[in-house]
């Protein structure tokens, strides 16, 4: 490096360079500078101290001084690494790989640039080329510990475990006998365990495959021998247990299953792992009568030898049946009701998918609320229950009646215990999510705030009540109840910092069905940036993990990261921005010419007055745009004393974001996402149906149709889209370019393998799935909605016959009220179908008197008891408020309850 | 406050006072109360206690309440710990029926305490709120 320098200045670039790597900025830059005023050509300083302005943020001059020096000297390497190093800086991973590959041509031998080479190869997951490099730098310095473990794993993450676990041992070959030091047990006992991991998680498929090449009995043996040198003990148990397991010995498996759970009788793991030594295990859990009578026996030794564990009292509850399942349950409900538990129901809530067991619960705590009502005591008990057991009883019935859909029991519940001790803050949230659930979405953020009220210091309860208030679309409510617990200064922001997603993608929502796509667009693709960044963390880790031993962790954060987009918080703000795109190109908002069309009404002074305002408005926005970051730059640099200026949003309102030219092809990026990534979704494939129509695509709207043919070919949706498809390519005209015919002859092709529409008219497709499913309202909605499609005569038909459905009750034995088939989400839709689709708004509006009768608590139907009525709870709720407010002791909640309480 | 098994269910409020003319120092308690399904339970006591014990603490001998001419189980509670009628204010009350109350007043620094106790009240936290009237 500056070898083409004389001695002082070789010495001044080396300093540059110890500059850079100890972040001295300004020192470094003089020193470039003084070699430039002799050499104002060299081309290495010209790269470094552009690499040096980089770093402090003076990017465009960087790039110019960087490339200035690469093209002084395109024979150095410390060019053309450093190039690379200011790509890299950007996120420009592919680049700086093309970068560091010149500069290895120049000086193949180069460690440090073979080692930068190789984290972007693992960032980008080029994985052959990880393992090459990998593999330089072993030859290169075989003495490095790091060096071979970084070719051990580009082995595995090639999935070359042999080859992994060979290297790993060759290393093991080069440490001395008393290896390791004490200061390093740790590292090495996470070597080792990473070691035998490999094979202990291998693909099942591969096990097999392993086990003829005695790989488990190696890393079996391999434990064993090194049980000393591994420090993570737990670890070390159950890496030994899981070989055990698979290798068949079970009765010792079973032993160290017990040794496990006398550890930690809570983990659900271990018992499911007990269970498999004792060849009582089903994926299914569907056990039958003689498995249940064993397992039951089972967890009565196991209760009796852990008997603090709450594990081994949940277990029996899923796989008991009938009355030793409400045995069970009984013995298992009753403490947690007497201790005051407020997670019980959530606990119990997986049983509500067993056939029967709701009914069974809602039997049980209705003899245990009788019993406690009338005698202060449980059914058969002898104690006297503390008084809030009643209180949280009918706390778990409101929650067991909201499950079920019967709402108004579920309130007379909750406001009973709301009344017998109203300083419980959990009982307001859960009314809260009850009327939410009833469709009273006004009055569930209402009752959320109360909650929020009776302790501002929680954060859960305010983050609960923005997101019932976001529900209810009173987005600048929430946004101020947010803020509360952010960060003071830069407020809103912070959320966004904060990769606060849930709110995100919550106001996002919001926003959207207000209409206001530009502020929903920027909230979802907020959030589809957070995303971005999270890969882009993994960065550090790849040197940080190599160099700490953290392997095991290592391989699962890259994995993990592997399969990022497929959380359902991505899938949603990818589906949401998707929605957003579709619905602006079928709705684009009006041009500037239009605009000028509607000014073109006013008249001239109301125009002038308009314009002024506007003119106004923008100026203001600007100036306080400025002021802002001004602010901002100021107090960045004062505080730190390096520059922090984040500027502000030049977009707050998206509003550059609905001025995209081709909004379907902006969703199409997205929508490639979700295939990737949501392949099982059936929303994925729907927006992909709908995207596809609107861009003309016929087969790759065909593919969708077929990708939610696989998924779920009963689904009404599914339906839907494939006699829509098919009614649009039949109205199409004869194909003319050979394009046109290629499609009509795929399509030719795969109709007959779609038995619902092979040898079928579009209609008897139609009438067969009303066959199959001819109570369910959402089937018949489809049907209706598609007979109006294919004949827009039938319209009256269709109207009368989606009114003629009955909403049936769902047969069961429980003690209260009907329950009744409706989802108060389907009727809306309905709804919907009546008054947007067939037109028909007399029938809309009987319709929504219809079901205002079923919902009375919805605001959408405007039933009854919801807060668009007068005499609702959420109105009496304002009315109490405001009477408080005229004569209330203090604002905290706690005390106005006792307000009318005395001894 | 007053915590049952973490659910507030009590709380007593009280305030220091200057006696006119000396230098005397007393103790009004503004309010007391439990939550109806939790009563019987010594939390009441346990409260009142707990302010008297504060009261005695500080060398401060005077307590004093009001409380309405016809509620008998609060008199009652009030006298078990040492409480006297000393006064009768007509017309206290502007918005409940009697309005008449009386003041009850405790003068006795050694008093004995009557004190009930559950065993269920493990987590019984108080906190005594003083606010110095000039």
């Amino acid at each position: 490096m500056g070898a083409s320098l004389p001695n002082k200045e070789a010495n001044l670039f080396k300093l540059i360079v110890k500059s850079y790597e100890t972040k001295q900025y300004k020192k470094g830059l003089k020193a470039a500078d003084t070699i430039l005023k002799k050499f104002p050509d060299h081309g290495e300083t010209l790269s470094m101290k552009g690499l040096t302005l980089n770093c402090m943020d003076r990017k465009s001059e960087a790039y110019e001084l960087v490339r200035q020096g690469l093209k002084n000297d395109l024979k150095s390497h410390v060019c053309w690494h450093v190039y690379g190093l200011l790509y890299r800086s950007d996120r420009e991973y592919r680049e700086a790989i093309k970068c560091y590959r010149n500069a290895l041509k120049i000086d193949p031998d180069n460690i440090e640039i073979l080692r930068d080479l190789s984290l972007l190869q693992a960032q980008m997951r080029d994985l052959s080329g990880f393992v090459e490099t990998r593999q330089q730098l072993l030859t290169l310095k075989p003495n490095h510990r790091m060096n071979w473990i970084g070719f051990s794993v580009a082995h595995h993450l090639n999935s070359n475990a042999s080859k992994a676990v060979e290297i790993l041992e060759a290393y093991e070959g080069t440490l001395e006998e008393d290896y390791p030091p004490e200061n390093e047990r740790c590292e090495h006992g996470e070597m080792l365990l990473y070691k035998i991991g490999y094979i202990v998680n291998w693909p099942p498929d591969l096990i097999s495959l392993l086990e003829e090449c005695g790989f488990l009995e190696r890393a079996l043996d391999e434990l064993h021998k090194k049980e000393f040198k591994i420090v993570d003990k737990l670890a070390y148990k159950e890496q030994e247990v899981s070989l055990l397991v698979k290798l068949g010995h079970l009765q010792e498996g079973e032993a160290l299953y017990q040794a496990l759970l006398s550890m930690n009788p809570d983990n659900y793991r271990y018992y499911e792992g007990l269970q498999k030594c004792v060849g009582l295990y089903l994926e299914d859990g569907q056990y039958s009568p003689d498995q249940i009578d064993q397992l039951d026996s089972l967890y009565k030794t196991l209760v009796q030898q852990y008997k603090w564990s709450s594990a081994v009292k949940r277990i029996p509850l899923d796989f008991l049946q009938g009355d030793k399942f409400r045995e069970a349950a009984d013995n298992y409900i009753r403490p947690l009701l007497t201790k005051g538990v407020p997670s019980l129901f959530s606990d119990l809530s997986s049983l509500y998918n067993h056939p029967g067991k709701a009914d069974i619960l809602e039997q049980l705590i209705l003899e245990l609320e009788q019993s406690i009502r009338m005698t202060g005591q449980y059914p058969g008990g002898t104690n006297k229950e503390p008084p809030s057991t009643l209180m949280w009883t009918l706390f778990l019935l409101a929650q067991h009646y909201d499950r079920r859909g019967q709402f108004e029991i579920a309130l007379s519940k909750i406001d009973e215990a709301i009344e017998h001790t109203p300083t419980v803050i959990d009982l307001y949230s859960v009314k809260s999510r009850i009327l939410k659930h009833a469709g009273d979405l006004v009055a569930a953020a209402a009752f959320a705030d109360e909650a929020r009220c009776m302790d501002l210091a929680d954060r859960y309860v305010n983050s609960e009540c923005v997101k019932r208030m976001l529900q209810a679309d009173q987005v600048s409510l929430a946004e101020k109840t947010a803020v509360l617990f952010t960060k003071d200064g830069d407020q809103h922001n912070n959320l966004h910092d904060m990769q606060c997603m849930w709110y995100e993608l919550a106001s996002g929502e919001s926003y959207f069905r207000q209409g206001d796509l530009g502020r929903a667009l920027k909230k979802f693709l907020a959030v589809e940036k957070h995303y971005a960044d999270i890969t882009e963390d993994q960065f550090d880790f790849h040197s940080y993990c190599l160099r700490k031993m953290t392997l095991r962790s290592y391989v699962e954060m890259l994995k993990f990261q592997d399969q990022l987009h497929s959380h359902s918080y991505f899938h949603k703000a990818a589906a949401g921005a998707i929605r957003c795109y579709i619905k602006l190109h079928d709705s684009p908002p009006k041009s500037t010419a239009e605009e000028d069309d509607d000014m073109a009404k006013l008249l001239p002074s109301q125009k002038k007055k308009m314009r002024q305002k506007q003119r106004k408005a923008e100026a203001r926005a600007k100036k306080e745009a400025e002021e802002k970051n001004e602010e901002l730059s100021a107090s960045g640099i004062s505080k730190s004393g390096k520059r922090h200026v984040k500027p502000v949003d030049p977009d707050p309102n998206g509003e550059k974001l609905l001025k995209v030219e081709d909004p379907l092809s902006e969703a199409t990026k997205y929508l490639k996402l979700l295939q990737k990534n949501s392949p099982d979704s059936l929303e994925t494939h729907l927006l992909s149906f709908e995207l596809y129509t609107r861009k003309q695509k016929t087969l790759l709207a065909f593919q969708a149709v077929k990708q939610l043919l696989r998924l779920d070919p009963e689904h009404p949706d599914s339906h839907r889209c494939l006699i829509k498809f098919f009614h649009k390519v039949g109205s199409m005209n004869a194909p003319v370019t050979d394009n046109e015919k290629l499609i009509w002859s795929v399509l030719e092709a795969e109709r007959p393998n779609i038995s619902q529409v092979h040898e079928k008219s579009l209609f008897e497709a139609n009438n067969s799935v009303l066959d199959k499913h001819k109570d369910s309202l959402m089937h018949r909605a489809a049907f209706v909605e598609i007979l109006h499609i294919l004949d827009s005569n039938r319209k009256s038909e269709a109207v009368k016959f989606i009114e003629e459905t009955t909403n049936n009750t769902v047969p069961r034995n429980g003690a209260l009220g009907p329950i009744r088939e409706w989802k108060l989400k389907d009727c809306i839709a309905v709804h919907n179908l009546l008054e947007t689709v067939l037109t028909d708004q007399d029938a809309a509006l009987r319709w929504k008197v219809r079901c205002a009768d079923y919902f009375p608590y919805s605001t959408y139907f405007e039933g009854k008891h919801s807060s668009a009525s007068p005499n609702s709870a959420f109105n009496q709720l304002r009315k109490n408020s405001e009477n408080e407010s005229v004569n209330h002791i203090t604002s905290n909640g706690k005390l106005e309850a006792f307000k009318d309480l005395t001894i | 406050m007053a915590y049952y098994s973490d659910i507030c269910v009590g709380a007593i409020a009280c305030r220091l006072e200057k006696k006119e003319g000396g230098g005397q120092v007393r103790v009004y308690i503004m309010t007391l109360g439990v939550l109806a399904p939790y009563r019987g339970l010594g939390i009441g006591t346990k409260l009142l206690n707990h302010a008297l014990d504060l009261c005695s603490k500080q060398n401060i001998s005077e307590v004093y309440l009001h409380v309405q001419t016809n509620n008998e189980d609060a008199i009652n509670f009030y006298k078990k710990f040492g409480f006297e009628i000393t006064e009768t204010i007509q017309n206290y009350y502007t918005n409940i029926t009697p309005p008449d109350c009386y003041v009850l007043t405790r003068n006795n620094i050694i008093a004995s305490y009557l004190r009930g106790s559950d065993q269920r009240l493990l987590h019984c936290f108080m906190g005594f709120a003083m606010d110095v009237l000039h």
